[in-house]
């Protein structure tokens, strides 16, 4: 099931919250919580659920030996074995595909290419209990005896299928003994309802015209009709996922859990370095708390450990190369500021350094959309207007103005204006007009749920096109 | 009222608005979904001409696959509360997220217009004379298209399809024509009428310029068809014509009227003497949406909306239609049908229909088309004793016993543009020339309904390249 969609919003949702708000006991909302985690997860995938509840297990298992076992051997045997497994099953499900076709292809082989079907969300979860049972080996959390209460950390639907990678340290608490507020609530409505508009109104208006632009044939694209695609697909995949991760978050606060924040306005980013810190702050995080830090940090061998770990960030996102190369171009980039690009960029104006950054992350889309290398090259020429391609043609200039309010509303919500208009009203006005604030808050997200549910039942229109009636 | 008032602002206390603001989000969701469930669900749309998804037969193997869940997520869509509602406020929505100059925008319909491409029975006429097609020698010269296949173009309150022809698959349908000609004998006439959509003639004059035209298309497969073959230039007739009302504003067909014209460029190279219009009864139903307002839902074509005008005869005819491609049942009709649509012509597309008409004539034409043809039949039969009528995309049955059996004198091909430029045109008819002859149904399965409209096809034999009629 996805957020974003009639049945999860009219009836898995408020079904969830009238069963969860019936009873106080903390047991009975856990169970409810975890039986309806289990029907969003199979409502998608309803046999692969196994290999999450193997994962869970498997991990469950391995922290109570660790936690029973510390400083000996079986506490490491513990952590290399969940290692093993959950990076096995990512391997297995995920990259032997890939890893075999590259096998033929580079030693002319003919092995024959296993083909799984990606079990929904094995990214984010092995990554999550990854880190649960690292964290119980480093003592920083004590593992979970309950079976019961561990399984609803992995399986919470919330941020099963598509993060962020919640930590067990972070909500370890929340599990136990959670209290929720009425403003939490109201927050996490507040919070639901712009994820959800970012993700309708946003991001899949946006993936219509990257369909319609990047999918099509490459070699009739004017150079403005590539940048004019590019520019929608960096808007699609940041709504898209940062509206993901908001309603993630808002359901939580409903529900009184407290999630991280993965995502803090990338776009607003000066460098590389910064985006990252910005984007998909769970997934950097965990790179850096599970891999770079360990490696070495950039304390010892800093440039290899930059390369492994960029390697991997680019592999976790697909397996392929255009995600790896993505992902090593993102290190470079690092590396590079590292050496001395930030030093350069400190002293520019900001404006400059802006304008880097957004083409440095717009390019990086490119790179990160097209797994077929040889669309990438064609794509980055007619971007560069190298090939022998019109620069502008009627098309883009009808499109462009046709999402002209649209595109710069976009625009505008990458920046945090949201979070400005917040501070500038608490500032200004007196608290005890906090609540007509909660008020129009009220009214706007009646405005935005109308108009995502209107879009979402308008993307469902769906008219048989074959010209006989 | 006094805002500091120690009661008032106890009443207005945040957590009431904090409560209210949960409750709304709450009710709104619960109650949207108490109302889809409890709303009977339909099975047919009207305004997208297909079935709705419906509820789903509950079997494990569906549910194992996935396949029970998406179409309960379907089921639950297509019927949700106030459906063509949110669709058609979508469609306002959406028609003001920007500026549109000129009034001018753009729909692309992603694969579907390429059902007209992959056409109907795609297994059923697989067969190796295909790979034989004659398909010219020249190297596609055209342009490259600037618009992908299926792009409307909504311009002056008219829904306009842009044209992207190949001029391979124009030469691949004359080929097919040409064929034809080679099979059949000498003193069977052949036509070929390539009928103009509205493209050419209603873009707006910096499109034209931009991307294929029409014409050069249809001078190129006139160039291409045998000397054998009489071209019928509709599209000069028309052109000289196109202040009437000659082209739906929103439906991709012609108007009656549009066709009275192709009709008189026919009888002008048939050596015939076309009817006045002032001859025929003029029929007119108003308020017609058609297909490429079902496609867009553009707000501008609503205020267009479009009148069917259709010229009755001033002969008495007969009409039989034969529903199934295995043509064992028939259906006595009227010429016209009273339906306030394109289908109005000989009652829409079938794999074949019959014409008799009372004119004195001892000759017979046989007509293969697409939905252009319709509206262009009538008026043919103000000169055949029978004109029989076969939908290319339906009929299964060899065309050249078909023409022997039927004593047919003039063999008349009208395509719209876009039909003969689809490779599934050229396939398909090519493979008509070679599927079996139709067998004969003993007299007890056949379920005629009305006495004498049994198709007189005969026999199942192998028939000579060349034939006599």
């Amino acid at each position: 099931m996805v957020f974003a969609s009639l049945i999860f919003l009219f009836l898995f949702l408020p079904l969830n919250l009238f069963l969860y708000y019936l009873s106080g006991n903390q047991m009975y909302r856990n169970v409810l919580l975890i039986i309806f985690s289990f029907f969003f997860y199979s409502w998608g995938e309803p046999v692969w659920i196994l290999v999450m509840i193997f994962s869970a297990t498997v991990d469950y298992l391995n922290a109570i030996v660790i936690e029973r076992n510390r400083g000996t051997v079986w506490a490491k045997a513990g952590l290399i074995s969940s290692l093993v497994v959950n990076l096995g099953l990512l391997f297995l499900f995920k990259y032997s595909g890939f890893f075999y076709q590259t096998l033929n292809q580079w030693f002319g082989l003919s092995l024959e290419v296993p083909s799984f079907a990606l079990p929904i969300g094995i990214s984010f979860y092995t990554f999550q209990t990854i880190s649960y049972v690292v964290d119980v080996y480093r003592s920083e959390v004590k593992a979970q005896y309950s079976y019961m209460k561990y399984f609803l950390f992995v399986s919470l639907y919330h941020q099963l299928v598509a993060g962020p990678i919640v930590r067990y340290a972070h909500i370890a608490h929340e599990i136990e003994n959670r209290q929720t507020s009425i403003k939490d609530i109201s927050n996490g409505v507040n919070r639901f309802c712009i994820g959800l508009f970012k993700k309708v109104f946003f991001a899949n208006v946006a993936g219509e015209l990257v369909k319609q632009y990047l999918d099509a044939d490459l070699t009739s694209l004017s150079t403005g009709g590539a940048w004019f695609g590019l520019l929608m697909f960096s808007l699609q995949i940041y709504f898209d996922f940062s509206g993901y991760s908001d309603m993630a978050i808002g359901l939580g606060w409903m529900f009184g859990f407290h999630y991280h924040e993965n995502f803090n306005y990338p776009y607003i980013a000066k460098t590389a370095t910064e985006f990252w810190r910005r984007w998909h702050i769970s997934l950097s995080t965990f790179f850096r708390d599970y891999l770079y830090i360990p490696l070495g940090g950039n304390q010892h061998n800093g440039f290899r450990n930059l390369i492994i770990v960029w390697f991997l960030t680019g592999l976790w996102h697909g397996a392929s190369w255009n995600f790896i190369l993505w992902g090593l171009y993102f290190g470079m980039l690092i590396g590079l500021e590292r050496i001395w690009l930030k030093a350069l960029l400190d002293r520019i104006p900001t404006a400059f350094s802006h304008f880097y950054l957004v083409l440095a992350a717009m390019i990086g889309w490119a790179i990160f959309y097209f797994t077929d290398l040889e669309r990438l090259g064609t794509f980055i020429s007619v971007l560069s207007g190298f090939a022998q391609q019109p620069l502008w043609n009627n098309v883009v200039s009808i499109d462009f103005m046709s999402h002209l309010y649209w595109l710069l509303a976009a625009l505008i919500c990458c920046l945090p204006v949201y979070h400005y208009v917040n501070r500038w009203i608490n500032e200004r006005f007196h608290p005890s007009l906090s609540g007509n604030l909660t008020l129009a808050y009220t009214g706007l997200n009646v405005v935005i749920l109308l108009i995502s549910v209107s879009m979402l039942v308008g993307k469902s229109y769906n008219p048989f096109l074959y010209f006989r009636f | 009222m006094n805002l500091n008032d120690p009661i008032w602002n106890k009443l207005k206390g945040e957590s009431l608005f904090l409560t209210l603001n949960g409750m709304i989000f709450f009710l709104f969701l619960a109650l949207g979904g108490e109302f889809s469930v409890l709303m009977p669900s339909s099975d047919v749309s009207s305004l997208e001409k297909r079935t709705l998804t419906p509820f789903p037969q509950f079997s494990w193997d569906n549910l194992l696959m996935g396949h029970y869940t998406d179409s309960l997520d379907l089921h639950y869509s297509d019927n949700f509360p106030f459906r063509d509602g949110w669709v058609e406020w979508t469609a306002r929505l959406k028609d003001n997220f920007g500026y549109r100059p000129n009034d001018l925008r753009l729909y692309t319909i992603n694969n579907e217009f390429a059902a007209l491409d992959e056409g109907l029975n795609k297994d059923t006429f697989k067969v190796k004379t295909i790979d034989t097609l004659k398909t010219g020698t020249a190297a596609d010269t055209t342009k490259k298209p600037l618009y992908s296949p299926g792009t409307i173009m909504i311009y002056n309150g008219m829904a306009i399809q842009i044209f992207t022809g190949s001029k391979t698959r124009a030469e691949a349908f004359a080929g097919m024509v040409n064929r034809y000609r080679e099979q059949l004998h000498d003193s069977v006439r052949v036509f070929c009428m390539v009928a103009p959509t509205a493209t050419d003639f209603h873009l707006p004059m910096e499109e034209k310029q931009a991307r294929n035209l029409e014409r050069p298309m249809i001078q190129h497969i006139h160039e291409y068809l045998d000397s054998g073959i009489q071209a019928v230039d509709a599209y000069e007739e028309i052109e000289r014509n196109i202040s009437d009302y000659l082209y739906f504003r929103t439906d991709h067909h012609w108007t009656g009227r549009g066709a009275y014209h192709a009709y008189r460029a026919f009888c002008r190279t048939a050596g015939l003497e076309p009817a006045d219009l002032t001859a025929f009864k003029r029929r007119v139903r108003r308020n017609y949406l058609g297909s490429l307002y079902g496609i867009t839902k553009d707000v501008r074509l609503k205020d267009h909306q479009d009148s069917v005008e259709s010229f009755r005869l001033p002969i008495a005819t007969t009409l039989y239609r034969f529903p199934d491609p295995q043509l064992m049942d028939s259906v006595r009709a009227n010429l016209f049908a009273e339906t306030p649509n394109y289908t109005t012509f000989l009652g829409g597309d079938y794999p074949l229909i019959r014409i008799e008409a009372d004119n004195g004539s001892t000759r017979n034409a046989l007509v293969i088309k697409d939905s252009y043809g319709n509206a262009v039949c009538p008026f043919l039969a103000m000169h055949y004793r029978s004109v029989y009528v076969i939908d290319y995309r339906t009929f299964e049955k060899n065309i050249l016993s078909f023409i022997q059996v039927n004593r047919i004198h003039d063999l008349i091909f009208i395509h719209n543009t876009f039909a003969a430029n689809a490779e599934f045109t050229a396939k398909k008819e090519t493979y008509l020339l070679y599927a079996k002859a139709y067998r004969r149904q003993p007299a007890e399965t056949d379920t005629t309904s009305v006495q004498g409209t049994e198709p007189r096809i005969e026999g199942n034999r192998e028939l000579p390249p060349k034939q006599k009629p």
